[in-house]
């Protein structure tokens, strides 16, 4: 794995989640160290879902321990787990359901700052700052979300995250449902928070060309296992799971993808970064 | 047979009413189809790429307004009778759509549902042949075990499984042109690969015509013989798909080919396309 | 995002709320409350001269004529606006209250508080409502108040379902999940992200209700409870003229027919805020 820091922002061990007698998870164990980009991959019903929620502690796991920053998660009292969620935040799938859609934007941003006792003078300064940040133009937040577009209304979804200053920062599907245009934009916006403010990004997904482009370390799941982990270029140039080269090989046109990166390449350098 | 052309669309307009106002969703789009190939309608959401595919078969409701020509074989689709668009649909140009799900009963056994299209179509009147047909166009979509899988209920099945169901009713009849509505965006990309191959194997057994709405290029470039690039419902590149993807002529298809994450691109210079200033300049 | 697209005037059609279907229930709501609010100025229903009685329609000084008592049947309509209006909006108001409080405690809160709720809803929910509002307005005598309680708790039941289906509905949506997932305490998610979401559905609920509310007003008057004569309201006047109903129809028609269209008017009025409520809010 790449070399971090000694300390890991979220340690989970022997993670493990049933449904139903069915094993959903089989006991996992990840680590996220600050700002890394760690990408997780799976088709649907691998558990990574799964994985994401109970890291978030939105769900107990059957087995296993969840700490962030040292406090277990499951056991924490109401007190630590406020804390804890206010550095520990999700950018879910669907930006047209994640928003709620009778509220202004500006109002969705403060109830997240509201409820982890930001003053409200602080929250309108912070509001203008996270707009600008995002990308979004400063009168969103008196729109609604049916005014915004779906790239729009994911970039609010990430400034509603970044409200609490977190550390960690768990994109859950955040891209799928998103154009490849759009798509664009967020994984770049994305990329230069992490590099801006050393933010963690647990990146799940099922698209293993957006991981490998975004994330420093990869997981991949297969059927609640953990089949294969390392190095985001070497997992795409060398997988070692068969399952991890069944993936690879399933993307439609990937050499022509991957060939066309070449020429593209090289044109960017004359390109101004922005 | 072959080369001969099964869909004409000569500078179709289609305009849909949005909330109280009418907008123009398709602007003057055109294009030819022939036997045996697959023509790749590639564009991202907005594009007017999906109403293209719903004008052509005119599911659009009665409040949707149409310029130009919608040619199937001999027939004019626009403006045709109720009547005759429902005995065309399902039998000389069928849809795959998107989700599955949506598009199968749920309160009926997946083989009478298929043996239901095949008796109203008047291609088999009689039940038994029609639920025994049924179950044969299980096994021609690759279902393992067709006869159990004919008395099962949608939601019983995976999702790929469904969208066989739903390959399976839209062959039933041998449809002239088959309308495949990104037929893969709901499954996994395992699963993906042996839908398409799926639809490409009926395509050389009954040389079908494949009309093919997708946002994914590498889908197109894959399994595409000709490609309309579309944005902002304008058709803005046609041509044999490896030219057109390979060399691309018009900024959008460069922009879109370029914005697909790879290695190679260091990560936040994910280059970034504007659509509505590509189109405006388009326009102008 | 619409700069190519073309807008037609000609096809805006007229804002639900200007529709006939709205503008003439809330103009007779509105006529309403300006009668019931006036009512004091036209006179007193009390009072009359028994030299004048039973007046026809279009008598001299007495528009709508004159009751057995002689009293103006104008005024005592009016004044039985005003009781109907509050027969009918207070214990809606109140009921919309404690319904909707009780109805998300029940959505939102933990599955025991939520059968707790719900079953002794239930028990309220086996008797027939007007039976119900029979006992409980009879059990507490007579008078405005004794009304208005009765029809308070028979309408709690209904209010708190509608609001706990919604609630449910709405439980497990995206911004639900994100509302808790940002450590909010569970009273300000209730207020907050819920609350706008399901206050459409209650609001076009209770004004049907409040037609509903004003017929059950009149009915428990009618049947001597609550509101009892001689104050003039419109379920009294019903049947007190009822002895009247062959020598002197109109006496009895005119306050039914005022309750029918009172009660419609409110009904209607729910429907128009059903469309309106609809169109503009949700994101999907």
């Amino acid at each position: 794995m790449t070399e971090h820091g000694p300390r890991a922002l979220i340690e989970a061990s022997g993670v493990t989640k049933s449904y139903g007698g069915k094993v959903v998870l089989e006991p996992i164990d990840v680590s996220l160290h600050p700002g890394q980009i760690l990408g997780v991959v799976g088709e649907s019903g691998s558990g990574k879902s799964t994985l994401g929620r109970i890291l978030l502690g939105l769900l107990d796991p059957d087995a296993g321990t969840v700490r962030f920053d040292g406090v277990d998660i499951n056991r924490a009292s109401k007190r630590q787990l406020k804390e804890v969620r206010a550095r520990l935040q999700v950018v879910p799938q669907n930006p047209q359901t994640s928003l709620n859609p009778r509220l202004t934007i500006g109002a969705s941003l403060r109830f997240n700052m509201r409820a982890h006792g930001i003053a409200r003078a602080e929250q309108e300064r912070t509001i203008t700052r996270l707009l600008d940040e995002t990308g979004l133009p400063a009168d969103s937040a008196s729109r609604y979300p049916h005014e915004m577009s779906g790239g729009q209304l994911q970039r609010v979804a990430i400034a509603r995250a970044l409200s609490t200053n977190p550390e960690v920062v768990v994109c859950d599907e955040a891209v799928s449902a998103l154009d490849k245009s759009v798509q664009a934009q967020i994984l770049n916006l994305i990329a230069d928070l992490q590099r801006e403010r050393n933010i963690a990004f647990l990146f799940i997904s099922h698209d293993l060309a957006v991981v490998e482009h975004i994330s420093d370390d990869v997981l991949v799941i297969y059927r609640g296992e953990l089949v294969e982990h390392g190095p985001a270029a070497r997992v795409w140039t060398d997988p070692h799971h068969p399952y991890t080269a069944s993936l690879l090989a399933a993307i439609p046109a990937r050499e022509f993808l991957t060939g066309a990166a070449k020429p593209a390449a090289a044109a960017l350098r004359k390109d101004p970064p922005q | 047979m072959r080369n001969e052309v099964v869909l004409s669309v000569t500078d179709l307009t289609t305009s849909l009413a949005v909330g109280s106002a009418t907008r123009q969703i398709v602007k003057g789009v055109s294009f030819q189809i022939k036997a045996g190939e697959t023509l790749m309608l590639l564009g991202e959401s907005g594009s007017g790429k999906t109403v293209t595919a719903m004008s052509i078969l005119q599911l659009l409701g009665s409040r949707a307004q149409f310029t130009g020509s919608v040619q199937l074989g001999d027939t004019e689709m626009l403006g045709a009778s109720d009547r005759t668009l429902q005995q065309i649909r399902g039998s000389r140009v069928a849809l795959v759509p998107q989700d599955p799900t949506g598009a199968l009963d749920p309160l009926m056994h997946v083989g009478a549902q298929i043996a239901e299209v095949l008796r109203v179509h008047r291609v088999e009147r009689d039940r038994r042949k029609a639920a025994r047909r049924a179950i044969e166009l299980l096994d021609s979509v690759g279902i393992p075990d067709s006869a159990r899988v004919a008395r099962r209920y949608p939601h019983e099945l995976s999702g790929g499984m469904r969208q066989r169901v739903a390959i399976a009713i839209g062959v039933s009849c041998s449809p002239s042109l088959l309308i495949a509505d990104e037929p893969t965006s709901a499954l996994d990309v395992t699963v993906q690969a042996q839908i398409l191959n799926l639809i490409d194997e009926l395509k050389e057994r009954t040389g079908t015509a494949v009309l093919m709405v997708t946002h994914d290029v590498g889908v197109a470039y894959d399994r595409g013989d000709a490609i309309a690039v579309m944005n902002a419902g304008q058709i803005v590149e046609t041509g044999a798909v490896r030219e057109v993807l390979e060399n691309p002529k018009h900024p959008y298809t460069a922009a879109l080919l370029r914005a697909q994450p790879r290695p190679g691109v260091p990560r936040g210079h994910l280059p970034v396309i504007d659509r509505t200033a590509l189109a405006a300049k388009e326009a102008s | 995002m619409i700069a190519n697209g073309t807008q037609s005037a000609l096809s805006r059609s007229t804002h639900p709320l200007l529709r006939p279907a709205a503008i003439v229930p809330a103009a007779i709501i509105a006529a309403l409350i300006v009668v019931s609010v006036a009512s004091p100025l036209l006179g007193n229903p009390l009072a009359g001269d028994p030299a004048d009685r039973l007046q026809g329609l279009g008598s001299p000084g007495h528009l709508l004529g004159t009751d057995g008592q002689g009293r103006d049947v104008l005024v005592r309509l009016a004044a039985g606006a005003r009781l109907s209006l509050l027969a009918g909006v207070i214990p809606v108001a109140i009921a919309a209250f404690l319904g909707t409080v009780l109805g998300m405690a029940a959505g939102l809160g933990t599955p025991i508080l939520h059968q707790v709720i719900m079953r002794t809803l239930d028990v309220f929910y086996a008797f027939p409502a007007v039976l119900l509002a029979i006992a409980i307005a009879a059990s507490l005598g007579s008078g405005m108040s004794s009304t208005v309680l009765a029809l308070s708790i028979v309408l709690v039941p209904p209010v708190a379902r509608v609001a706990e289906t919604e609630t449910r509905r709405i439980r497990g949506l995206d911004y639900m999940q994100a509302a808790r997932a940002s450590g909010a305490g569970p009273i300000s998610i209730a207020v907050r992200q819920a609350l706008p979401n399901i206050a459409p559905a209650i609001v076009v609920y209770c004004t049907a209700l409040i037609g509903l509310s004003i017929v059950y007003g009149a009915g428990l008057s009618f049947l001597g409870l609550g509101i009892a004569p001689p104050t003039a309201e419109w379920g009294v006047m019903v049947s007190e003229y009822s002895s009247l109903m062959y020598s002197a129809p109109w006496l009895v028609v005119l306050p039914a027919t005022a309750i029918l269209v009172a009660s419609i008017s409110f009904n209607l009025l729910g429907d128009s805020l059903r469309t309106v409520l609809d169109v503009k809010g949700d994101a999907l």
